[in-house]
């Protein structure tokens, strides 16, 4: 089953603990860094202790200690952190390399006040070579860091619109929420003030469910959102509304003979997936609702006549 | 069990074999740990599938509470409510498969309303030939408790929808939706109205619906069944409520209610408090859903409705009003259109 990151009914406290770790596999060896790290301060400690000149305890300033102590503990930390959390590649290396040296630099510093490594002639030099490389190392990976949010952002084309907020990905099909949905359709309407929406619902969803399991469920989901990702417009934002509904947020006015095409796509779509998940077929009908955004109107107002449309369809086709 | 005339949070009345096993079905399909699920719900995970056991409201609420932070993504009520329909319901389910007429089944719901949800008491008016309207109120607490009247909520839609004589459906919510009302809106399958002064559901139906006279046999059995699952008491609040209604509301105090639940006044304050509640907020409660109905759904006029609730003039209707719902009456009457529109016909 797929790991969660949304939050339960108001379950704010929830947030750190349904988010999953990286998985083991794409981490980096800890041990190995570590030991790094590890062995080079203590081999530089005992080159310095044996080629400088040790400080007398009254020459030591142990408010530098402190105050140095703390930024070294800082940068190693930052390089924890980025071990736990980024997936290996070359942005991370860069990143840890910068890391590694800022908390070495720092390291020298601390070093500094108990061993005068200006004596050693090189130790003083060494201090002024590895925080500046430290520090360019860390610009370009950070330059870096932005080209790579950036082509993620397109790699998450028409699946976000402006904001980015994770809390409101939906864990079953990725797809953002209809809380997401809302914001986005306000901000496109104050904005560009047109907006073509179409809402999608499958009916009768709940009997796969119940039928098949919630893993199978999911699976048509999650392909339905894939499918409309795909079928939608450049430019468009495809979101899951809630439920068995799924919401599409267009800038182009509707082209005839989409609702027919979008239909027989998406029933496809799903007698797909329910063949490969359950081998069975099961009838789900799909209902297409588009409406364009009159002037003047909210998205509150807009969705609330989409809904509205979508009820007078279940109730024409109830009746017949 | 306790002989007594009523029943308070901690007795153990619910049947533990059918709503929490299904909570424990629905969540092991989302692959939740069951051991968790159960903690502090006195359940063990050995004892399934619980039969001939019962639990407490407190532990039912526990068991919901877990079952939701456990849950990914925000949709468990809503899931349970659908769920429910099919398996959890006990003969519920057999009921509403033996009526075609929704206007007897939701009258049959409404006296088993404790089977739907534990904590949940619904009143059902007639206002018109063609208009139902159910309002829910907290048979236990001073709050319905949210998971669970959206899961009852839900799986009421459910049932609505399986009937041909529905023309719309309009649902009501106390709380505001925040973040969640999409979920609402896709699940229900009827518009919502939040923040409004009751929570309920209101629905046209075609005239022609008739309420039925013969009973079959298969409905005797599910009532008979449905009446063999009732605990043998209410909860205190819903005896209240009971009490207030039968004495016509404006007349009751305190020493009149404790004397027809036969205990003394002190005990009765300490049983309410207990809950959270107060006797004034039982009567408030009270009188605020008469308000309501005729204000809002019979049109009376202000003075008109002060006079039915037994106020001596409209001004005390006027203040008390407000105290209930920040609103004077005029005032929603005049939201009247927004909150309760006609409904399409």
């Amino acid at each position: 089953m797929k790991k969660q990151n949304s939050l339960s009914f108001s379950d704010w406290p929830a947030l750190h603990r349904k988010v999953p770790a990286l998985h083991s596999a794409s981490r980096y060896r800890y041990g190995r860094v570590y030991g790094l790290m590890v062995l080079v301060f203590a081999l530089f400690a005992l080159a310095a202790s044996l080629g400088g000149e040790l400080k007398t305890w009254a020459e030591i300033d142990w408010l530098d200690v402190g105050g140095e102590g703390l930024v070294v503990i800082a940068a190693l930390s930052w390089l924890h952190f980025l071990l736990q959390w980024r997936p290996p590649g070359p942005v991370t290396q860069c990143l840890l390399a910068g890391f590694g040296c800022l908390g070495f630099g720092f390291y020298l510093d601390v070093l500094d006040e108990f061993i005068r490594l200006g004596g050693a002639g090189w130790g003083a030099s060494l201090e002024s070579v590895v925080t500046p490389l430290a520090v360019l190392l860390i610009t370009y990976a950070v330059l870096a860091l932005s080209q790579e949010q950036r082509v993620l952002a397109r790699q998450q084309r028409r699946r976000e619109a402006g904001i980015r907020d994770h809390r409101d990905i939906d864990p079953v099909t990725d797809l953002y929420s209809g809380a997401y949905c809302r914001r986005a359709l306000d901000a496109t309407l104050s904005n560009s003030k047109t907006a073509t929406l179409w809402l999608i619902d499958l009916d009768n969803f709940s009997a796969v469910n119940r039928y098949y399991g919630f893993a199978c469920g999911d699976a048509v989901l999650n392909r339905v959102a894939a499918t409309l990702v795909a079928a939608a417009p450049e430019g468009a934002l495809v979101c899951r509304y809630g439920g068995d509904r799924f919401a599409v947020i267009a800038n182009n006015p509707q082209r005839p003979g989409l609702q027919g095409a979008l239909g027989r796509l998406l029933s496809e779509a799903i007698q797909l997936a329910l063949y490969n998940q359950a081998g069975d077929s099961f009838d789900i009908a799909v209902r297409l609702a588009v409406v364009e955004s009159r002037s003047g109107e909210n998205a509150d107002e807009l969705l609330a006549r989409a809904n509205s449309n979508i009820l007078a369809m279940k109730r024409i086709d109830n009746e017949d | 069990m306790k002989t007594s005339c009523y029943l308070v949070a901690s007795d153990k009345v619910i049947p533990a074999w059918l709503q929490p096993v299904a909570i424990l079905d629905l969540c092991a399909a989302r692959g939740i740990d069951t051991h968790e699920l159960l903690l502090n719900t006195a359940l063990f995970a050995s004892d399934l599938p619980f039969t001939g056991r019962y639990i407490s409201l407190l532990q039912f609420q526990q068991l919901l509470r877990n079952a939701n932070r456990l849950w990914p993504g925000a949709d468990f009520p809503f899931q349970l409510g659908h769920q429910l329909l099919h398996h959890g319901l006990g003969p519920i389910s057999a009921l509403v498969d033996s009526y075609s007429e929704l206007p007897t089944v939701l009258t049959l719901l409404c006296d088993y309303s404790v089977l739907l949800s534990p904590d949940l008491a619904m009143r059902l008016v007639r206002p018109a030939p063609n208009e139902i309207l159910i309002m829910f109120r907290p048979s236990a607490f001073a709050s319905v408790d949210g998971l669970a009247l959206v899961a009852a909520i839900t799986t009421l839609a459910s049932i609505i929808k399986r009937f041909s004589g529905l023309r719309e459906a309009r649902y009501y919510f106390r709380s505001s939706a925040g973040e969640h009302r999409e979920h609402f809106i896709a699940h229900l399958n009827g518009s919502c109205c939040f923040s409004a002064p009751f929570d309920g559901v209101r629905l046209l139906v075609d005239e022609a619906d008739k309420e039925s006279v013969s009973i079959s046999v298969r409905s005797q059995v599910a009532i008979a069944d449905c009446e063999a699952l009732l605990p043998n008491a209410s909860y205190l609040s819903e005896r209240l409520q009971k009490i207030l209604a039968s004495e016509g509301g404006g007349h009751s105090d305190l020493s009149a209610c404790s004397v027809k639940l036969g205990i003394s006044q002190a005990t009765l304050k300490r049983r309410l408090r207990e809950h959270g509640l107060s006797f004034q907020q039982q009567l408030d409660q009270y009188q605020l859903e008469l308000a309501l109905i005729e204000l809002l759904l019979k049109r009376t006029s202000v003075d008109d409705a002060a006079a039915r609730l037994n106020f001596h003039d409209s001004s005390n209707f006027r203040r008390a009003f407000k105290r209930w719902t920040g609103l004077s009456p005029s005032l929603m009457k005049a939201n009247f259109n927004d909150l309760m529109p006609p409904l399409v016909k």
